[in-house]
């Protein structure tokens, strides 16, 4: 991805807010890197509960049990890329 | 190490004991409300506290275990327990080769375990009947357990549908708590838990219970601003009730366990409270069928109010590893508590090398810092770690010093670049 596409998914209204919520749920003082591994940052199984709650509340959206999986919340990119396609749009 | 064993050797007629960490068997909600994320290295992870029933082991019991730690791990245990138990490495507890002559001691009775007892007739397991375990761990007949028998229990509601939860939380923020805690019946280590800090929090939870469309009982609790958070580890047996350790639980904002401090100070009175509280409750359990060990959550709130029985943890808890070393460590240092290092990073780090940089960083201290247990999975994406360590220390202020110190090492094993461990050349 070049940097000018990367500036622009990251100012995306979708991803702005998929950031301020995994501030929230990671306890950050500021907004996560944007393609950075989220596991670093203190994602997992537990604090997973409370991303997927913010997350289904937000977008009006539902996961389904095959999503659970840690790895699909491990970035930022992943994780906006689920929304779209639950909201039945693509990247 | 002096070996440490809660309970008589007599009664097993010159048995050895067989440790079992049967983690996965533990009960769980079960409940989709509560989204159950998995992550297959943090699994395994899990499953590799196995290691830590060395230290409970006598040197004639054996532990069971799945996967035998690398040598300079083995090592490193090695001199730290002094003398090792045996170690039965397999799949299945089945494969233990006479498995009749040993005692069970199983992290947690579960189906499996009742299936193995009524397999193998002679084989005496030390823990209570799977209805009696599995009603005592449930959160939800804790409470009621508690609340029937007179004891203090934080204020809380059960809720049967979206507009009871509203009510409860609307109520609780009445009543003055900012924060609250949504418990599902089953889950340790902060699983089945979700913090709600601030309205917003619940809104978000509330609208995402009525998407589920789903029959529910959930129990919404204020959380309590507190003073001490303790942990009481029982033993409980036909012979009696006896308290084998008060200990202090450090808990993060989001009620995840994150160590215990063994060398709580706690005022005479509260001593007393907490010490009478906890035999009514072991002796309560005791009649209704309960024996082995059990470790009991209690609060004294900022008011200095004491809140027995916050939850039941009807099987071995962290508490009941770390006991032994820390025991033994009482005799040279004040403040005695252990601290779970949990993190993950790109760097493939040996426990040798972690190991040199925390011994490097605390050369020049008066305390001590051991890994009791060195868990580590990976994959093609990164590496995830979980150490144990024991910090000793001459009071409180040092070792908040040397936590800090193993915070700063922490951040450095995940975004350093290189192996952190390899520059040393000394």
């Amino acid at each position: 991805m070049s940097i000018d596409v990367q500036n622009d998914v990251q100012n995306d209204e979708q991803t702005k807010k998929v950031l301020g919520i995994l501030k929230d749920v990671l306890q950050l003082p500021e907004e996560p890197p944007y393609d950075s591994n989220l596991v670093f940052y203190g994602l997992d199984s537990i604090t997973a509960v409370n991303l997927i709650v913010d997350i289904e509340s937000e977008f009006q959206i539902m996961f389904d049990n095959d999503d659970l999986l840690i790895d699909n919340f491990a970035t930022v990119e992943k994780i906006v890329n689920m929304i779209r396609a639950k909201q039945g749009r693509t990247t | 190490m002096k070996p440490w064993v809660p309970f008589g050797t007599d009664r097993f007629q010159g048995k050895r004991l067989l440790w079992y960490f049967n983690v996965h068997e533990e009960e769980k909600s079960g409940d989709e409300l509560f989204p159950a994320v998995r992550d297959d290295l943090a699994d395994r992870i899990a499953q590799q506290q196995e290691h830590q029933l060395i230290y409970p082991a006598r040197p004639e019991d054996a532990v069971f275990i799945h996967r035998m730690p690398e040598t300079p791990y083995l090592e490193h245990l090695r001199k730290l327990k002094g003398s090792l138990p045996e170690l039965i490495c397999a799949d299945h507890l089945q494969a233990v080769p006479n498995l009749e002559k040993f005692v069970l001691v199983p992290f947690v009775m579960s189906t499996e375990i009742e299936e193995i007892r009524r397999r193998v007739p002679g084989l005496e397991v030390i823990g209570a009947r799977l209805e009696v375990s599995r009603k005592l761990n449930n959160k939800y007949q804790a409470r009621r357990f508690a609340e029937q028998n007179g004891f203090r229990v934080t204020t809380g509601f059960f809720c049967r549908d979206a507009s009871e939860l509203a009510e409860a939380y609307q109520k609780l923020r009445d009543m003055g708590f900012n924060k609250c805690v949504v418990k599902a019946p089953y889950g340790s280590s902060g699983k089945g838990l979700k913090m709600i800090h601030d309205p917003k929090n619940f809104q978000y939870f509330l609208r995402y219970v009525q998407s589920k469309k789903k029959a529910f009982e959930l129990l919404l609790e204020g959380w309590h601003p507190h003073k001490i958070s303790l942990s009481t580890q029982l033993f409980i047996s036909d012979a009696g009730v006896e308290i084998l350790a008060v200990t202090e639980q450090m808990i993060d904002p989001n009620g995840v366990y994150k160590g215990t401090n063994f060398t709580p100070r706690l005022t005479d009175e509260e001593m007393s409270l907490c010490r009478d509280a906890m035999i009514k409750c072991g002796t309560l359990m005791r009649r209704q069928g309960y024996t082995g060990i059990a470790g009991i959550d209690s609060i004294v709130d900022v008011y200095g109010r004491f809140i027995p029985i916050v939850e039941i943890n009807a099987r071995l808890t962290q508490v009941t590893y770390a006991l032994p070393l820390a025991a033994e460590r009482m005799e040279r240092f004040r403040h005695i508590q252990s601290k779970i290092v949990v993190f993950a990073s790109r760097n493939d780090l040996s426990f040798e090398e972690l190991n040199r940089d925390l011994q490097r960083v605390f050369r020049e201290e008066n305390g001590e810092v051991v890994i009791y247990n060195f868990c580590k999975s990976g994959d093609a994406n990164r590496f995830d770690y979980k150490l144990f360590l024991l910090v000793s220390a001459r009071d409180r202020d040092q070792a908040d010093e040397m936590i800090r110190k193993i915070e700063e090492l922490r951040q450095k094993w995940i975004f350093s670049t290189e192996c952190v461990g390899t520059h040393d050349a000394h």
